[in-house]
């Protein structure tokens, strides 16, 4: 025979507070008002606890059938009765069945938004960027040299400027590619040169100030030729665009998202390649440099230079030596084919070249 | 200690006296503490995902600790609600509000300048209301997760309405150099709370403009004189500064202009103590539930007290301590919010409006929000 206790019981209908008793027998609660006439049944598999039973506190309890439906008994018997027929409604228990579970959601999810990051999404880039029509990718890339350079620091001294272009189509000639490449000199001291999607390249004077022959700088320029026709551009700013979205889902902050998110992150990783990337470009590079028929090693000679100078001229953003493989590992890839090749440019062009911004 | 063992006594008015509903708050910063510790740390560990579950868990506690009439209020919201909720405003709103800006700040920026320009005037209208839809909504959600007595609470009512009228007054505010904000707070105050229902049962606001604006003027002309001696202190630091070092370089307009908006940011709502407590107050005596009407005993150095230390506790625990700051403001609001009047609390049925499933997306996108 269950023993009977005193209890409160709200029936979810109206704020009605009722004093009632609660019986707790083998199969549920039987609730009934103070004269005994019958209230309610909840069955225990039934019974969801508004907070965990414990012993020595009052219970507070529900019932899945009628959610906003309370009953209350204070009686430390009671609750030890509860526990000891369901035990589930134990703080433990619930940590087990709910509480758990949910970490270890989270902590999933989490991983799982980390190997999105660092796969999911290159993963993804390269064929989306494959999709991208050709003039959505030539206004991107004009949009963003026009962000990243002022009009004031564009270089364009006619000599300079005519050398250069022959050099471009030379090189271009020798790939098949649906882009139409468009130089950009701009004057700034940083040693640096880089692609924006659609065929936009731009190069920084403090380069041609570095470089110290022709081929060198035809090897910079095959390089990120080869980064646009491998549309890697392209796939970065797809790269950039899922990993503002997935920085949304961690922080939340979507007002701030919307307004500035997508500019700032977008530019922390755009034109920031994978070593593997970086191989590819360098690879095609030579191919092409070798198939127009001009010297392969400018590239080497470079990157053998500047080893061990990483970022010694230009803390930037866009530091080209910081994300390219190290400048040893490079000049043994690209050291293979062979020395023969035409110099790139002649005296008088390189001449006018390097003084493309006075 | 708990509410069975006060059956009773508290609903019969006695003879002679009117009846005066007590809130209690029996919350303590110790019961929270390990909460809030394994809280952060899950948070950090699932990269911010365990917020919604966090969240929740504090609510819970809160909610849980705060009595009327004796009988504890419940909150029966869940973090998966909440998470859903962000879910679906992060691809629904988010992600295409993004997307367009990308868009058009690649697309559309380059050939049509002035069209652009509109374009983002009006994503930054529309995000200003959603603030004030997320409000709303954030609201909705709570009071439809509010138990008391079994009975729940509700704001129906369209939030699109709400989130116009916020978008209009944050328009206001700085032309009118921030003379409307008594009229914006009543209203929008009116708004909310003349659609907040309790059961099957509404409140009504009745609170006008006037009796608050002599407050305001003042506290207006205080942030005046602030904003000139914050300026002249940074000034005159900086002057003496210079002297000192021997240089030459004055401090410039963005310099001050910066120090002081440091200054003045964290101060103004403080400053606005004095106000704050007396809109307050006013506020709860306009507010009617039934039979009831509420009073609410807010001072200055109280309610400045509230404000500071939960500005350190915040500030000093990089956000972490969020939790105990909402303790204290709960604890502030129960001690100090009465009800003097008669309900039949026995007549008030269950809220017939339609909970919502999923919670507060907008709010967590869009808005800090509060609790």
């Amino acid at each position: 025979m269950a023993e009977t206790v005193a209890a409160v019981y709200f029936d979810g209908k109206s704020a009605r507070r009722q004093n009632a008793t609660a019986a707790l027998g083998p199969q549920g609660i039987t609730i009934a008002a103070t004269d005994g006439a019958p209230v309610a049944f909840w069955a225990l598999g039934d019974l969801t606890p508004a907070e965990p039973v414990r012993r020595g506190r009052p219970v507070r309890i529900g019932v899945v059938h009628d959610t906003d439906a309370r009953l209350l008994v204070d009686d430390a018997r009671f609750a030890a009765a509860l526990l000891a027929r369901a035990p589930r409604l134990a703080p433990s228990k619930r940590f087990l069945a709910h509480g758990l579970p949910q970490v270890g959601l989270g902590l999933a999810a989490a991983a799982l938004l980390v190997a999105a990051v660092i796969y999911g999404i290159p993963a993804l880039s390269r064929p989306i960027a494959k999709m991208v029509p050709l003039s959505w990718e030539r206004d991107l890339g004009r949009q963003l040299v026009t962000m990243i350079i002022r009009d004031a620091e564009r270089c364009d001294g006619a000599a300079g400027r005519a050398a250069l272009d022959r050099l471009v189509a030379r090189i271009a000639a020798a790939q098949a590619t649906r882009y139409d490449f468009n130089l950009t000199v701009a004057k700034r001291r940083a040693v640096n040169a880089f692609a924006a999607p659609g065929g936009e390249i731009v190069i920084l004077n403090g380069l041609l100030k570095e470089a110290r022959s022709p081929d060198e700088v035809a090897g910079v320029l095959a390089h990120e030729m080869a980064h646009v026709v491998e549309r890697h551009p392209t796939a970065s700013a797809i790269r950039a665009l899922g990993v503002s979205i997935l920085l949304e889902l961690v922080t939340g902050d979507g007002a701030g998202a919307a307004a500035g998110l997508a500019e700032v992150g977008g530019l922390l990783l755009l034109f920031s390649y994978s070593r593997e990337n970086e191989r590819e470009a360098d690879r095609l590079a030579q191919e092409m440099l070798a198939r127009a028929g001009l010297k392969t090693t400018g590239l080497v000679d470079f990157f053998q230079r500047r080893a061990g100078r990483n970022s010694l001229y230009d803390t930037a953003l866009l530091d080209y030596f910081s994300t390219h493989p190290p400048s040893d590992e490079r000049s043994r890839d690209a050291a293979r084919p062979g020395h023969g090749g035409e110099t790139a440019l002649t005296p008088a062009e390189w001449q006018a070249l390097q003084a493309i911004c006075d | 200690m708990d509410a069975v063992a006060q059956t009773g006594p508290d609903d019969g008015p006695r003879p002679g006296e009117t009846p005066r509903l007590a809130f209690e708050f029996d919350g303590r910063a110790g019961g929270i503490t390990a909460m809030v510790i394994v809280n952060a740390l899950l948070t950090i560990l699932t990269l911010g995902i365990y917020r919604f579950w966090a969240r929740t868990r504090v609510r819970r506690y809160l909610w849980g600790h705060m009595r009327l009439l004796g009988d504890r209020l419940e909150y029966t919201g869940t973090g998966k609600e909440l998470f859903l909720g962000f879910l679906i405003v992060l691809v629904l709103v988010l992600l295409p509000l993004v997307l367009a800006n990308m868009a058009a700040e690649f697309f559309l920026a380059p050939a049509y300048p002035v069209a652009y320009g509109v374009f983002v005037a009006s994503l930054y209208l529309f995000v200003l209301f959603l603030i004030g839809v997320a409000q709303y909504r954030a609201q909705r959600y709570r009071l439809s997760r509010t138990n008391w007595r079994g009975i729940r609470g509700a704001l129906p009512g369209p939030s699109a309405r709400y989130g116009l009228a916020f978008l209009g007054f944050m328009l206001l505010l700085p032309l009118s150099l921030g003379w409307t904000y008594p009229w914006q707070r009543m209203t929008l105050t009116r708004m909310m709370m003349n659609e907040t229902r309790f059961g099957d049962r509404a409140f009504s606001f009745s609170g006008r403009v006037g009796p608050l604006m002599g407050a305001y003027a003042m506290t207006w002309l205080a942030m005046i004189v602030l904003w000139i001696a914050v300026v002249g202190v940074v000034l005159l630091g900086a002057t003496v500064a210079a002297s000192m070092l021997n240089t030459e370089s004055t401090p410039g307009f963005w310099e001050i202009a910066i120090l002081s908006v440091l200054v003045i940011v964290p101060a103004s709502p403080l400053a606005m103590a004095w106000y704050r407590a007396r809109e307050f107050n006013y506020m709860a005596s306009c507010t009617r539930y039934e039979g009831l009407r509420f009073t609410f005993g807010a001072t200055f150095g109280s309610l400045f007290r509230l404000g500071f230390g939960n500005l350190l506790i915040v500030l000093f625990t990089l956000g972490m301590g969020l939790p105990f700051a909402q303790l204290r403001t709960f604890r502030y609001f129960c001690q100090r919010l009465s009800a003097e009047g008669q309900v039949d609390f026995d007549a008030i049925r269950q809220s017939a409006e339609r909970r919502p499933g999923v919670g507060e997306g907008l709010a967590d996108a869009f808005d800090g929000g509060t609790v």
